[in-house]
């Protein structure tokens, strides 16, 4: 339980507040203020974790959510979260978390022999397998599964809460650092609305662990009194723990924040993670910058570690993340970080420098540290710590080693490579990088969006400049202006070096320490001719993980180049994409799971199904009674027993879910020869006509009975599932194409609830409700409406029937709605009334021949198809699906036609789908291709008419009636005779009761 | 014989069932609304005549506006489209109201149809008011964008909706079509939760 590696004193963590957690199930101690990272180096632990590909130990690289190697996963059971960053995870008490990608453990784990076999595992391994031999894929992908991928998934459901807030301001700053907090300020003392956003728990970025002076005031002090001043602004809203991850068009960031992934115990009410949706009218990215390191050889060993972040260690967290180090730069920061780390206690053996001179060197001479100028390191040893360093003078440009190599002994490797401004976001926004040659980094260029960078994300890597920046772009923001960029005053004084001479350097030489990708790997995909920075990162996967090559990728395409003699604006980046960081699954859904993850449309009688024992089915976004399960009974004896309830006695149906759309204005009969294939200009008042409505291309797309309520006044109705879409069809062409016409569409469709009552009694229950219409034969013919009183209030009764027999549709207000059901419920007792669900219905109507949009059609069916040319009138003028339907494949006589499907067996009812093919190639069904004449559309059992009966799409099946085909279940050939699609009282002499 | 059926509120799952509440005015309540007449206007923005006699039918003048509403007496212009506005009365009144709007357009380009049932009305009350909203709506309701008077045709949750600012306090109308009533009530109180500890 001891830490150490604890500095006594310093540092940001509370030490009044002693944590414990638990590391691959050992216990450690650490300190509120620590991060997981933080803590395991407090105790001494570097190795946290094995290599993607050859298993290879690994340590903590950074201090940021840049941390290529040191995943772990944390929480336990279903809370379990892969693949997370330590060095991002707040320690809190009780934490557990455990190394991934080994077995059986990190210290021992058996998939490093990948290592050993690394000369059979090149870059594109993946996809060679697929290549050659062809059938050793499927040998491979087992092995490859298993092998691959990171982490492992929790096997339940997430029990926390997640949670989404729209949020809007005039500035979104994003990251709350020196040049963060400026601007948030500057902006904000002017009274706009500015939300600041903190990836950390707590402000401050770079002056968390650099003890610069800003403005005169020392750094913390400076730090202390913007948070001030920021909380006294009201229309200022700073949150920390909250990661800007994507940024999409319209000024639109996504941010996700941790509220309660700190918390040992966290409110029940209060969500785990909440994803921000901000829309902001400017954004300032500060998000600072990244450390890359330098490539060498066995340069992923644990210890091997960026220069500033044990200076963040050292400073910010009181740790030691080694006794004694080597630090490797090739810039000024280095020098920085080892005077840093001299002044908290580590001992450094040697600071060692590729360039000539260097300006700082002695600054740390004075303080008895050895300056190797004009040398590099070659390579790192060790087992599982790095335990000593190669180093070697090299030529000026450090392209060559030029004298012996040398060791030092070390327990820690600091190296810097230089900075990469942070630019995800920025570029994430549309807007261009431009190479900085001076600093050799890409830093933002010109903005897309309205959206400046500031600070060290915009390559002002110092803190005055930063302040700087910030305060300018935070007056920018609000004033307007679009000039982008204040430069920077300072230069990070810098030689570029990417890797050191690979052909001396021992051991593998690592570019993207998550993938594991090599120098050799980029150099073999070169030579393969994968030269295209996007082919070269798809190809060696650099950059794929899922820190997605923040420290990595730099040096890549600096290899690259180097490989192909092209500089790095030539070679270019592969594109940021959001996430910047991964985000769980559980905050992209939020709360639309479960019951909530889909609405459901409820009737007026929706409760009533549900008690009377309805099985349910989804129509468009409704839930409709499928039929309704009485004790004992399954779902076949339900629908018989419906079905014959209806052509007996009486049925009730809820057909409230139909589109209802009401047409008015003096072009409303114009509009329906439109959008109609068939005429309406004779209808007249108080009638009904059913309506086959087209697409541009002639095929059906809704159909439905529109009625004439007035002069210039009808209502239409749609299919269930239909009715947007067609209301959309209806506003497009309005709003777009007929603007002329002078009528308005108004859907109604829940302001109704409508009843269906059908049957030969159905009159007879009807008498039992009070009601100003005349329900007689004569007085109210079949399609036609009435519009009265039913039952005390006001009604639309509409005659029309879609099961052969007669039938009203009882429309009032949806209030009444549950009242009418039970009332007709109660006044049909006597004749035994029945509620039926949609699958007795589409049993009626498949007996009387009645199609049902998308089940008969399918988008490729014309009217003519449905042997409805009755409901095309040619004469008319124009209609949608006219030109469509003259076209020469829609004219031929040959089309599949819908027929009717008699199965010699009367009782084999064939699965709807099923493939028709002629009968002389029954013989041959083993042995495809057979061609195929059509399919089944609808397939049932008629109780009325004690056999089964089928719809099918059938080529020119109108010249087959009476011939008998092949229909193909499970391979084998079940004949069935074709007939005409009506099989139920052709005559329709039922539809008088 | 059959003449007096009994009108039930959307929310209702029985006959006895009263408005649904959930919450309370301190942090965040949410309240069933009784039914209230409801009518779709329509008539184009551009016809002077058309916008003068729907004023003298409603004695109020439709908001041209966008996303605003206005009301006199207790009758309700909200503002829908640039052709389309919605008509809130007392239940009951709506019939009248239609007649005299239909009188009074007589002849022009109009539309006047009755949706009294076809929304369910949800009020929205107390501090908390925005951040439950901001859960599911886009629109920004910062004071200084969205008050009494605005409203906004926009999804909330899954669903489209009519939502309107009712007081500064603040409180939203939230107007859903009928059939969406039972998710989005769901939907809120569940998102009530965080704010409400239940």
């Amino acid at each position: 339980m001891t830490q150490a590696f604890r500095i006594a004193s310093g540092g940001m963590i509370d030490c009044g507040q002693p944590l414990t957690f638990t590391f691959n199930g050992k216990r450690y101690a650490g300190y509120r203020g620590d991060t997981l990272a933080s803590a395991l180096l407090a105790n001494g632990v570097h190795l946290t974790a094995r290599s993607f590909k050859y298993h290879r130990p690994r340590g903590i690289v950074s201090a940021g959510p840049e941390e290529p190697c040191a995943l772990v996963r944390v929480g336990e059971g279903a809370r379990v979260q892969p693949n997370i960053a330590a060095t991002m995870v707040e320690l809190y008490e009780g934490l557990v978390a455990h190394s991934i990608n080994c077995w059986p453990g990190v210290n021992f784990d058996i998939g490093a022999i990948n290592n050993a076999l690394s000369g059979v595992l090149p870059a594109g391994f993946y996809y060679k397998t697929f290549m050659w031999p062809a059938a050793a894929w499927m040998h491979y992908e087992r092995f490859i599964r298993k092998a691959a991928g990171l982490g492992v998934t929790p096997d339940s459901p997430d029990p926390d809460r997640y949670e989404k807030r729209n949020d809007h301001c005039d500035v979104l700053v994003i990251g709350g650092g020196p040049a963060g907090l400026s601007a948030a300020l500057a902006a904000g003392e002017t009274g706009a609305r500015v939300l600041l956003v903190e990836e950390r728990p707590m402000l401050g970025g770079q002056l968390l662990f650099r003890g610069d002076v800003v403005e005169g005031l020392p750094a913390q002090a400076w730090l202390a009194q913007a948070e001030a001043k920021l909380a006294q602004l009201p229309e200022v809203r700073v949150v920390c723990r909250a990661t800007a991850t994507g940024y999409y068009d319209h000024n639109l960031v996504t941010v996700v924040e941790r509220v309660t992934d700190h918390l040992a115990d966290a409110p029940a009410q209060l969500p785990r993670q909440r994803l921000w949706k901000v829309r902001a009218r400017q954004v300032i990215v500060a998000t600072g910058a990244i450390e890359r390191p330098i490539v060498f050889g066995n340069n992923d060993l644990p210890g091997v570690m960026l220069a500033g972040a044990a200076q963040r260690y050292a400073t910010q967290y009181a740790v030691h993340a080694g006794r004694r180090a080597v630090v490797f730069t090739n810039n000024d920061s280095g020098y920085e970080a080892a005077i840093a780390l001299a002044a908290a206690g580590v001992e450094i053996a040697a600071l060692v420098d590729p360039r000539g001179i260097q300006p700082c060197g002695d600054a740390l001479r004075q303080r008895g540290i050895t300056v190797l100028s004009g040398h590099a390191v070659i390579a790192a040893y060790g087992t599982k710590r790095v335990q000593r360093v190669d180093i070697a003078p090299v030529s000026a440009d450090a392209s060559a080693v030029t004298g012996p190599q040398r060791q030092i002994a070390c327990d820690l490797m600091c190296v810097s490579g230089g900075w990469d401004p942070a630019v995800h976001l920025y570029s994430q926004s549309g807007s261009k990088l431009v190479f900085d040659e001076v600093q050799q980094c890409f830093v933002p260029g010109p903005a897309a969006q309205p959206v400046r960078a500031a600070g060290a994300a915009n390559g002002a890597f110092f803190v005055e400049d930063s302040v700087a920046q910030g305060h300018a772009a935070g007056l920018a923001a609000v004033g307007g202006d679009t000039a982008n960029h204040t430069h920077a005053a300072q230069a990070l004084a810098l030689q570029p070096l990417w890797a050191v001479p690979a052909n001396v350097s021992g051991g593998k030489s690592f570019v993207d320490l998550q993938s594991d990708v090599t120098i050799t790997d980029l150099a073999l995909a070169t030579r393969e001719g994968y030269v295209a920075v996007e082919h070269a990162k798809r190809y060696t996967t650099t950059g794929m993980g899922v820190d997605q090559g923040k420290t990595g990728n730099i040096i890549a395409y600096g290899v690259l180049g180097a490989l192909s003699g092209r500089t790095i604006p030539e070679v270019g980046t592969t594109t940021f994409r959001p996430p910047y960081t991964p985000v769980t699954i559980g905050a992209l859904a939020g709360r639309d799971i479960g019951s909530r993850f889909e609405p459901v449309r409820r009737t007026p009688i929706s409760d009533w199904h549900a008690r009377a024992g309805a099985v349910f089915e989804p129509v468009g976004l409704w839930q409709r009674p499928m039929a309704y399960l009485k004790p004992g009974e399954d779902l076949h004896a339900a629908v018989s027993r419906e079905c014959l309830a209806v052509r007996n006695g009486v049925g009730l149906l809820d057909a409230s879910t139909l589109g209802k759309f009401e047409l008015r204005g003096r072009d409303a009969v114009k509009l329906l020869n439109r959008v109609y294939s068939n005429g309406w200009d004779n209808l007249a008042v108080g009638c009904c006509r059913y309506g086959l409505m087209l697409r541009e291309d002639g095929m059906v797309f809704d159909d439905g009975v529109t009625a004439r309520l007035g002069d210039a006044h009808y209502l239409m109705s749609t299919t269930s599932g239909g009715a947007d879409g067609v209301l959309h069809w209806i506003e497009d062409w309005l709003q777009c194409e007929w603007r002329d016409l002078q009528v308005f569409v108004t859907p109604v469709t829940a302001h109704w609830a409508t009843v269906c009552i059908t049957g030969p009694r159905a009159r007879d229950v009807i008498a039992h409700l009070a009601t100003n219409i005349d329900f007689s034969g004569a007085a109210f013919p079949h399609m036609s409406l009435r519009e009265g009183k039913v039952a005390g209030v006001d009604a639309r009764v509409a005659r029309v029937s879609f099961t052969g027999e007669l039938s009203y549709e009882i429309n009032v207000p949806a209030r009444y709605g549950h009242a009418l059901w039970e009332a007709l419920l109660a006044a049909g007792s006597a004749f035994g009334i029945t509620p039926f669900g949609t699958e007795a219905l589409h049993v009626l109507r498949a007996e009387k021949g009645y199609i049902v949009v998308g089940h008969e059609t399918d988008g490729t069916v014309t009217p003519l198809d449905l042997d409805m040319a009755r409901l095309v009138n040619l004469k008319k003028g124009d209609f949608l699906g006219k030109r469509g339907l003259a076209r020469a494949d829609n004219m031929r006589t040959d089309r599949k036609a819908l027929v009717g499907l008699r199965t010699q067996d009367p009782t084999v009812v064939v699965p709807e789908g099923s493939q028709i093919v002629a009968l002389e190639h029954a013989g041959r069904l083993s042995q495809p291709p057979v061609p195929m004449l059509g399919h089944v559309t609808s397939s049932y059992t008629s109780p009325a008419l004690g056999h089964s009966i089928a719809m099918a799409l059938v080529a020119d099946g109108n010249s087959r009636l009476g011939t008998t085909v092949a229909v193909v279940v499970n391979g084998r050939a079940v004949p069935a005779t074709l007939t005409q699609p009506c099989f139920y009282d052709r005559e329709g002499v039922r539809l008088d009761g | 014989m059959v003449d007096n059926l009994q009108a039930r509120s959307v929310l209702a799952l029985s006959d006895v069932d009263g408005l649904r509440t959930y919450g309370d005015r301190a942090i965040l309540q949410l309240t069933e609304e009784p039914p209230t007449g409801a009518i779709v206007l329509r008539l184009e923005a551009k016809d002077a005549q058309a916008l003068l006699r729907a004023r003298e039918a409603l004695s109020v003048a439709l908001p041209l506006t966008p996303n605003s509403w206005t009301a006199h007496d207790d009758i309700a212009v909200l503002w829908q489209a640039y052709d389309e506005w919605l008509v809130l009365t007392p239940d009951g009144t709506q019939v009248p109201v239609m007649m005299q709007l239909a009188q009074a357009l007589e002849g022009l380009h109009a539309a006047v149809t009755d949706v009294s049932d076809l929304r369910a009305g949800i009020a929205v009350d107390g501090p908390a008011s925005r951040d439950l909203l901001r859960k599911g709506c886009a629109v920004d309701l910062h004071p200084r964008e969205f008050s009494t008077g605005n409203l906004a045709v926009t999804t909330l949750a899954r669903v489209r909706v009519v939502l309107r600012q009712t007081s500064d306090t603040p409180a939203y109308q939230i107007l859903v079509e009928r059939s969406y009533a039972h998710y989005l009530w769901d939907w809120l109180v569940d998102a009530a939760g965080e704010f409400t500890g239940k």
